[in-house]
């Protein structure tokens, strides 16, 4: 059984009359990644700023590694809302106060932290000089400095170019993989995330509306290759001897939909060396925006 | 807490123009402060306080001089009367009357510790580090302290040395002296910083808390200052405890032996006690569950 990281009960935070939380109760188990998908103001931030010790819950209670208190949070790295730095400091520097502050003395962690987020290259340039994307790579590193077994992220991809979004799932990816670091990520990127996350928490007006695995989400979803062929009962033979595709369902006289991850093209390819006709394969389902907005009741953006 | 201090201390030294802002400061409440007070022909803003009595002893020399009043009198002549009052030193009179305008460099030190820490947001990064909230506001508050001190003492050091060599040891306070009066002062600069220190906590953005403390110094000095000694009736103690600054007693007592001052030195180092524990525990409280942005 997996070791839980964060367990927190009926969390509440309220601002004035407003709840931007509403009693949450949410468990991150070691080695998840796990997406918060809201809107604005749905209490993402707010939830994840309780977890990193930056507001203070009006009710509820929560714990980190199993401890309540603040003395695990060391354990932990985070960006919340932007990344927030001396101005007149390079990132080395920047590094080097937080290093100095943390106790940290093996000062090749800063290096290492900014190789990983691709700002080895920066020298003295000083931090306001920098770019979005560079202010936010900054920050992804000041998260992973001390290699902290979980990592908080709040929209951490804001301000990126493609390429820098790709190398940032690479490198969540590889931290979660190969030093078994726990991710709990918000993003308002869906289709990023979705390719990230092993996990996925939809958060709505202060409450978690659903909390589904991948399998689940990707099940509730339903994804789908749709086959439109001439011949379906030699069709299902093929699916089920040459390409060991079980979860499959033929919905109409001409319509077959097959549930299993395979590509499409190698689908229709087997197909027509049996000499079926194929006249097209569709991938089709709901897509995680669609989910997102079904769940939410596609109300405007707030 | 030491970490803490090691790391602003590691930014400040990264941060060039204040430093220089600093220094220039320091070297402006020293040598200049020097050269303007009244005996070296200047309108220092310094001289006042502990020889109260020093316009009256200029006053009744003027007939020796075959003058009226005391602007007809040449530098020399003014240096020459002031110099022949019994026990005048040169430099206390700057070492008392710098320390309260020397309390508005230290807002400087608690912007670049505390307010830029919230403006920019880092505070941020600082906290949700192992950091609790309760080290966090009084390891600031010892850096402030230790640098303050620091500068206290070194721009008493600098005006002791710098009036020895431009006025002479006859006109220097014994160094023993100079050290119990330095000592004496760090009392009203805890109140000042423990106030400073928490209200910076409140307003926790630089420009509004400059314009704040410093404002508030400066309205003390010219307008809170009077309004006080009018509603205290121009009394003795009212005038004693609020117009002569704690450190301008401390110089009186250290200084001339006068044992009237003693009571209100007492009551003063009350009231320091009472302002340091109230600004700190208030200060800390109000932070304490505060949401950080």
């Amino acid at each position: 059984m997996k070791e839980t990281i964060i367990r927190a009960q009926g969390l509440t935070r309220i601002y004035g009359r407003h709840r931007a939380l509403d009693g949450v109760d949410i468990t991150i188990n070691r080695g998840d990644i796990c997406g918060l998908i809201g809107r604005n103001g749905a209490g993402k931030t707010t939830m994840l700023k309780i977890f990193t010790g930056l507001s203070i819950p009006d009710e509820g209670s929560y714990e980190l590694f199993g401890k309540t208190g603040e003395q695990e949070r060391g354990r932990i790295g985070c960006l919340i809302d932007s990344p927030a730095f001396f101005g007149n400091l390079s990132a080395h520097d920047n590094l080097k106060y937080y290093c100095i502050l943390k106790g940290i003395t093996d000062l090749s962690k800063i290096d290492t932290a900014l190789e990983r987020v691709g700002l080895t290259n920066t020298g003295r340039k000083k931090y306001r000089n920098f770019s979005l994307g560079m202010k936010q790579r900054l920050g992804i590193a000041l998260a992973i400095l001390d290699e902290p077994e979980l990592l908080i992220l709040d929209e951490p991809i804001n301000g990126l170019d493609p390429i820098g979004i790709s190398d940032m799932r690479d490198l969540f990816i590889k931290l979660n993989e190969e030093l078994g670091i726990t991710i709990v990520i918000s993003s308002h990127i869906l289709s990023e995330l979705y390719t990230l996350a092993g996990r996925f928490v939809f958060i709505e007006e202060g409450r978690i509306l659903k909390d589904v695995s991948k399998e689940e989400l990707d099940d509730e979803c339903r994804v789908s290759i749709n086959i439109t062929c001439n011949d379906l009962s030699r069709a299902a033979a093929v699916l089920e001897e040459q390409c060991g595709i079980m979860d499959y369902k033929i919905t109409d006289d001409r319509t077959i939909k097959v549930y299993d991850e395979v590509n499409e093209n190698f689908l229709q390819d087997r197909l027509r060396e049996e000499g079926i006709g194929v006249m097209s394969t569709v991938r089709k389902g709901i897509s995680l925006e669609d989910y997102f907005k079904m769940l939410v009741g596609g109300k405007a953006n707030g | 807490m030491v970490n803490i201090l090691k790391a602003d201390l590691f930014r400040i030294g990264k941060d060039r123009i204040w430093i220089i802002v600093l220094a220039a400061l320091l070297i402006v409440y020293t040598i200049p402060g020097l050269y303007t007070l009244k005996p070296m022909g200047g309108m220092s803003l310094y001289d006042q306080g502990l020889y109260m009595d020093l316009n009256e002893y200029v006053e009744s020399r003027l007939p020796d001089y075959g003058v009226e009043y005391a602007y007809e009198l040449t530098t020399e002549q003014y240096r020459e009367i002031v110099f022949s009052f019994e026990g005048y030193k040169t430099d206390v009179d700057i070492i008392c009357g710098v320390n309260f305008p020397l309390f508005e460099v230290i807002v400087v030190l608690e912007v670049l510790l505390v307010t830029r820490d919230f403006s920019v947001h880092s505070i941020k990064n600082t906290l949700s580090s192992p950091i609790r909230r309760k080290t966090y506001y009084f390891a600031k508050y010892a850096a402030i302290m230790l640098l303050s001190v620091s500068i206290v003492v070194v721009v008493n050091l600098m005006v002791w040395i710098a009036n020895m060599i431009i006025n002479g040891p006859e006109r220097s306070l014994p160094f023993g002296t100079l050290i119990v009066i330095t000592l004496l002062s760090l009392m009203p600069l805890t109140a000042y910083v423990s106030m400073i220190h928490a209200v910076a906590f409140l307003i926790r953005k630089s420009l509004p808390y400059s314009l704040v403390t410093i404002g508030t110094t400066l309205a003390w000095g010219n307008i809170l200052l009077n309004i006080l000694l009018i509603l205290g009736g121009g009394s003795a103690r009212v005038v004693n405890l609020i117009a002569y600054l704690p450190s301008m007693m401390y110089s009186a007592v250290t200084c001339t032996h006068a044992e009237d001052y003693v009571p209100y030195i007492y009551i003063c180092i009350a009231l320091c006690v009472t302002l340091t524990a109230v600004s700190l525990a208030g200060g800390y409280l109000f932070f304490k569950n505060r949401e950080i942005k």
